[in-house]
């Protein structure tokens, strides 16, 4: 079987697109379509008896190429390829990795990023970026065996690499580890805009094949509640933890300061798995010295903002939901009083509330969608991002409702229904960021009302209530790309018409 | 009127000022006939022996309307309770013994959860807390000094105590607040055992009509048959009043370094004998440099002039203070903190044995400078040289301080000040004097 036919077995839809004639070749929909779309190109297919021929050996070198393949990381359905080359004079155009030895040969064109520990080792005045790197879709069936890897240079010649260190990895730690190198590589030029660039060339589908696989893992470790539940609180809050197990008393706590909480209920959705005995224990003792009703469902992984508070929703007994982050209080017994009057009454709207920073200046009151410019011109497409203005101002007193295109994520109060209709917060994002803005816009897409009520304050100690980690700084990218891909037309006719 | 006094550990198992003066006050209540209960805590660091499977509070030791609370798992962090049983149990005990009015002594070993419990359980009950420390407003143990060079601190906010701990955000500090704030709300009213101390809490946001200035309690032991039975004057001694001593835990704050340093000095710049003698322990809580130096003094490796003598008498219970008071003249007291009251004041005073003390907190209050002792200002090793000097030589100086001690206040007039505050009848007067 030939790489033609390989490649339309494995993907039946490209038959059908030849057929249609929207290609002509199966080849060609690679080059033009599959690899962006973290499709493979397959070689000659093994059998059974392992006869088929295997790839290519690689040329002699007329001259060395420096070069090291530093890691491959490896685990069932994908490999992760990173090193470096001196490509200055015959540019690197292809990485091409052959699993499980005599199988078939996947190719893509490498991704760049800057070493400055290898131009020190080459003796190098002037930049440039040296470091290779890809992430592969491999056939699930695949992986187990030697791993034959080779660069191909713009001239055609094939520099075969070495095996590199190779760390086999559960899908989550290679998802990590992935995410947690992109999130950290150096460019020379914007990061944005270069992320941008890779993942609408295919990357992004890869990690939304590997975000997939992993979602299909979650599970709750455990789930206890404390306390006597009303059988319809007034209101549910929904607060997930990650990393910082100490917020769950602290905010009960400050909540009790100016209520009465016999009617709410707390449901704490626990993202870190060894924090659950912790987290348990605090639970009983909010509940008992606090009379009221704590629950905490944990977690067996890390699973994001919206996974853990679609979770926390769906054990939600209100009509009302209180979505709040672990690191938001009460301002005062005023603010208590405000939600209470929401109770129930945000049919068909989503209602964030003015949120201040420790030192009293504004950190929140609305936020808006600004195509950065800078951003936009590099990536040579619309770069979204969330703005709060007058964030770190002095509060002007003000206690209106007003609309406004989105609010924070960190405090949202709206009905059941409407966010069971809405399908709950998007789970494609991964860990946080950008979802609280998906929710806003969906709402709003129904013609329903995002609002920013002034007199709804609270203390928001913005970026205390977790933990951070390196896998976040690649997500950040993944997900400001995937909500630009999916509100830039809508958010270019709302800016243009406001 | 019922009283429960709650304390932090028993003087018995682990020494303190805070505990002595809790269970003083609780005697002192009892032997006015009052129904008063002690709930003493009692954590780990202690005999662990006293730990019963599955009990969080039990007796002590068969004396009467005196309890153990088993505390195993406080939380330094925020200063927590995290064993539900602990708070189960204590609700219980309220509600078993009914007190009128509930007086805590400290919040360590025990939780903020229990100052909130007290009001739930008892709605009708008084509640009240005698400050003894600063730990509510500073991190660092209450010391209120800086971290990063130990000066003093005057007062605390979030960015302040960041500062002195880069680990810590300031909001964490900020929550802090809000958590002790929010537990110390509960009471009915606050006792100061010093108007210095009422002061810096009432600058951190207690209401200051809240806060109600009573004395420790103190037996004067100075009045026990045994110190009568000891010539407070031994014969042999030098005629020369150049005897000082130090009294208390063998830590940094407590400035035992600026004497070392005083003694240096005084040796080059005098020539008078002087002798000095540590009574006291912990030495293990001190900073190496400290163990380091205290070794040095102690055992001579540290040069000093034979005319200058320094011994260290170890540690000292309440019933060895008159014979350790009777070798000396002078009361060391050169803290580098702002000490809150300095309980080895009131032992100075009731022996008579004038006080030189750092001019800082409690002690600038309590000792009238030129009038019962002499102040130094806190740290200054020159000064303290200067007084050393003084204190030798000046004729009369040590008789007319000496008699114009003001010993210490009767334990049953603290009482008393204490029922006054309780039923509120303080207040009710105080409003009458301000009219």
């Amino acid at each position: 079987m030939d790489a033609e036919l390989a490649y339309l077995k494995r993907y039946p839809d490209v038959a059908g697109a030849i057929k249609a004639g929207t290609v002509t070749s199966a080849l060609e929909h690679f080059l033009n379509y599959g690899r962006f779309e973290g499709r493979v190109w397959l070689g000659p297919e093994r059998t059974a008896a392992g006869s088929e021929p295997v790839p290519e050996p690689p040329p002699p070198e007329p001259a060395a190429v420096a070069h090291n393949c530093d890691a491959i990381l490896l685990t069932q359905g994908f490999l992760f390829v990173d090193g470096w080359v001196d490509d200055r004079f015959d540019g690197l155009a292809a990485i091409e990795v052959a699993v499980d030895g005599a199988g078939p040969v996947l190719s893509l064109p490498s991704c760049r990023y800057r070493r400055q520990d290898v131009e020190q080792h080459l003796g190098l005045s002037s930049t440039f970026e040296s470091g290779f790197w890809q992430l592969f879709r491999i056939p699930a069936d695949l992986g187990l065996g030697p791993i034959g890897l080779r660069l191909r240079l713009a001239s055609g010649r094939a520099v075969a690499l070495g095996a590199g260190n190779v760390v086999r990895l559960s899908l989550r730690e290679h998802f990590e580890a992935f995410l947690g190198f992109y999130g950290r590589r150096q460019l020379i030029g914007s990061l944005v805009a270069r992320s941008f660039s890779e993942l609408g060339l295919g990357l992004a589908g890869t990690i939304e094949h590997m975000h997939n696989a992993i979602r299909t893992t979650r599970a709750a470790t455990s789930e206890g509640t404390y306390g006597r539940r009303p059988s319809r609180p007034l209101l549910s809050f929904v607060c997930c933890i990650y990393g910082i197990p100490d917020f769950l008393f602290l905010q009960v706590a400050q909540f009790a300061r100016y209520a009465n909480l016999e009617r709410c209920e707390f449901i704490y959705v626990n993202n870190s798995p060894e924090l659950e005995e912790v987290l348990h224990r605090d639970a009983e003792i909010a509940a008992f010295l606090f009379r009221t009703s704590v629950s905490v469902i944990s977690l067996n992984q890390n699973t994001g903002f919206s996974h853990a508070n679609n979770v926390g929703i769906a054990e939600a007994r209100s009509q009302t939901i209180v979505v709040i982050n672990p690191d938001v209080f009460p301002y005062s017994a005023a603010s208590f009083g405000t939600l209470s009057r929401l109770a129930q009454k945000t049919r068909h709207a989503l209602i964030g509330g003015k949120l201040f920073y420790a030192d009293g200046t504004v950190m929140h009151g609305g936020m808006i969608f600004i195509a950065d410019p800078r951003h936009s011109a590099l990536a040579r497409t619309k770069v979204w991002t969330v703005e709060h203005p007058r964030k770190g101002f002095p509060d002007l007193g003000d206690s209106d409702t007003t609309p406004v295109p989105a609010v924070s994520g960190a405090l949202m109060v709206f009905d059941r229904a409407d966010y069971d209709k809405l399908g709950g917060f998007d789970e494609r994002f991964i860990y946080g960021h950008y979802e609280d803005a998906d929710l806003c816009l969906r709402f709003a897409d129904k013609g329903w009302k995002v609002l920013y009520d002034a007199s709804l304050t609270f203390w928001h100690y913005e970026g205390r209530g977790s933990i951070k980690r390196p896998e976040h700084a690649g997500a950040v990218h993944y997900n400001r790309w995937l909500f630009s891909r999916t509100w830039s037309a809508s958010l270019s006719r709302q800016n243009s018409e406001a | 009127m019922r009283i429960l006094e709650i304390s932090l550990f028993h003087p018995e198992l682990i020494r303190g000022g805070a505990q002595q003066a809790a269970y003083e006050l609780f005697l002192g209540m009892r032997k006015s006939g009052l129904d008063a209960t002690l709930l003493a805590s009692a954590d780990l660091s202690g005999p662990n022996a006293l730990f019963k499977p599955g009990a969080i509070i039990t007796g002590f030791d068969g004396r009467e309307n005196e309890f153990l609370f088993l505390s195993d798992a406080f939380d330094h962090a925020w200063l927590r309770n995290l064993n539900v049983r602990a708070l189960k149990w204590f609700e219980e005990f309220l509600l078993d013994r009914k007190p009128d009015v509930v007086h805590f002594h400290h919040f360590l070993t025990f939780g903020l959860e229990l100052f909130l419990l007290a009001r739930r359980t008892l709605p009708k009950a008084r509640l009240f807390l005698t400050l003894h420390e600063f730990l509510a407003i500073c991190r660092a143990d209450g010391h209120m000094l800086r971290t990063f060079d130990k000066t003093l601190c005057t007062s605390a906010s979030a960015v302040r105590c960041h500062q002195c701990f880069p680990d810590i955000t300031p909001e964490m500090f900020r929550l802090r607040e809000d958590w002790i704030k929010q537990a110390f709300a509960v009471f009915d009213g606050f006792i100061a055992p010093t108007a210095f101390v009422r002061d810096r809490y009432t600058a951190w946001g207690l209401p200051p009509r809240k806060i109600h200035v009573i004395s420790n309690a103190q037996t004067d032991y100075a009045t026990l048959e045994s110190w009568h039975l000891r010539p407070p004057s031994p014969a042999g001694r030098s005629p020369r009043r150049n005897r000082f001593a130090f009294f208390g835990q063998l830590v940094d704050v407590k400035g035992l370094g600026v004497v070392f340093e005083a003694l240096d000095i005084f040796a080059k710049r005098y020539d008078e004998d002087l002798i000095f003698e540590i009574n006291g322990s912990n030495l293990k809580f001190a900073s190496e440099k400290f163990r380091i130096r205290f070794d040095e003094f102690i055992s001579g490796k540290h040069q000093l002039p034979e005319r200058i003598k320094v011994s260290w008498n170890g540690s000292y219970a309440m019933t060895d203070l008159p014979s350790r008071m009777g070798r000396i003249d002078w009361v060391l007291v050169p803290s580098i903190w702002w000490e809150i009251f300095g309980l080895v004041l009131s032992e100075a005073f009731m022996f008579r044995r004038p006080p030189i003390a750092s001019r800082i907190g409690g002690l600038a209050e309590r000792v009238r400078g030129e009038k019962d002792g002499l102040l130094f200002d806190a740290g200054d090793a020159s000064e303290l040289a200067d007084i050393f000097y003084r204190a030798i030589t000046e004729e009369g100086l040590w008789e007319r301080l000496s008699a114009a001690s003001p010993g210490v206040p009767s334990v049953e007039s603290i009482v008393e000040s204490h029922l006054r505050v309780f039923s509120g009848r303080a207040g009710a007067v105080r409003r009458a004097r301000a009219a």
